[in-house]
């Protein structure tokens, strides 16, 4: 099962999103990952599984980015900056993975 | 020097059989959504699904899959591992003897080259052959025809312009064709997917130079004008689509 790692593990009560530069999200419907937080070798959540699309940045809109888990990345031009900070060279004309996944029911 | 060659299928027009040839330094790509595709040939294949382009809900299946493919086609500034960047339609055949230095070389001085269309003089040439040939990605005449109005209110002169055939277009990776390869993607998105209308207009409002590719892409006895031999060119051999 893939390992999916954040950096800010701030999630909400039930549907997430989280927007992952390039294809490699882009994994068939329904498969299922288990949730790291990058600074802690144990896993948050199990068998959490996930949808995703792929589109270009540029042509994400905030209403795409409410389920977003990072509250500051909810907003286009917010979630911009944070890519930029982890990616310097991260330019909106690419393609980015939403992973939508929920944790409602999950420990 | 690394050089990527980069084509895409989406939905059953295509099926990419062709092996390319082994040259140095290069990788050959391969987007696609049809399972068939991959591992068919020598190919990479990447398989990204579930795309969202703008004005998705707009198209017919059809012309989904037309548009995601040129998605791909139009976006040779994100392959920045490569500072060559070449696309070929997954009809198009590598000829023996390939010889990829003379392809680049076909840029001179500017960062985009790509053939010439071997009988459209104008963008209404290209319009009366979309009129009297069926095409299986056929969309609605009066869509081209709003296209070309967009043009004409815009001063670009209709008449007399380049039609590019861009069954392979070869583009120097720099920051430069950015504005042209964006401009050009937009007007795909919103107007019509046949890249070669706006190809020179896209070129034409971001100050874009490109060189032409000699030859031609049609080979032998013509598609459309039987009397006329067509003489190919160098590279590739571009077969009929398979649907």
């Amino acid at each position: 099962m893939e390992k999916m790692y954040f950096s800010n593990p701030v999630f909400n009560a039930g549907k997430n999103l989280t927007v992952r530069r390039g294809i490699k999200w882009n994994l068939h419907d329904s498969q299922q990952v288990i949730i790291y937080d990058v600074n802690i070798p144990k896993a948050l959540y199990f068998d959490v599984v996930i949808k995703t699309e792929v589109m270009r940045f540029c042509d994400l809109e905030d209403q795409m980015l409410v389920d977003e888990h990072d509250p500051l990345g909810r907003t286009y031009f917010s979630l911009f900056a944070e890519m930029y900070k982890i990616y310097p060279e991260f330019d909106a004309r690419e393609i980015v993975t939403l992973v939508y996944f929920d944790l409602g029911c999950k420990k | 020097m690394k050089i990527l060659f980069y084509t895409a299928i989406y939905g059953t027009r295509d099926v990419l059989v062709r092996e390319h040839p082994d040259l140095p330094n290069c990788d050959f790509l391969c987007f696609t959504n049809t399972i068939e595709n991959k591992n068919l040939t020598n190919w990479q294949s990447r398989i990204p699904h579930n795309l969202v382009i703008p004005n998705y809900s707009n198209y017919s299946e059809e012309n989904k899959n037309i548009r995601f493919a040129k998605y791909f086609k139009l976006h040779p500034y994100l392959y920045k591992d490569y500072d060559y960047i070449i696309w070929v339609d997954a009809n198009a055949q590598f000829k023996e003897n390939f010889n990829l230095d003379a392809l680049i070389n076909t840029l001179g001085e500017n960062n985009i080259s790509t053939f010439k269309h071997p009988m459209s003089k104008s963008i209404f040439d290209e319009l009366s052959l979309y009129l009297k040939y069926p095409k299986p990605d056929k969309e609605d005449p009066s869509v081209i025809l709003k296209q070309i109005l967009r043009f004409v209110m815009n001063s670009y002169n209709c008449y007399d312009n380049f039609i590019p055939a861009t069954g392979a277009i070869v583009t120097r990776q720099c920051k430069a064709i950015i504005p042209f390869y964006d401009f050009w993607w937009r007007i795909i998105c919103e107007q019509s997917h046949q890249d070669q209308l706006s190809f020179t207009y896209a070129a034409d409002q971001t100050n874009t130079k490109f060189s032409t590719i000699l030859g031609d892409v049609w080979e032998g006895k013509g598609m459309f004008f039987e009397e006329y031999i067509y003489q190919g060119n160098p590279w590739f051999t571009f077969n009929l689509h398979s649907a």
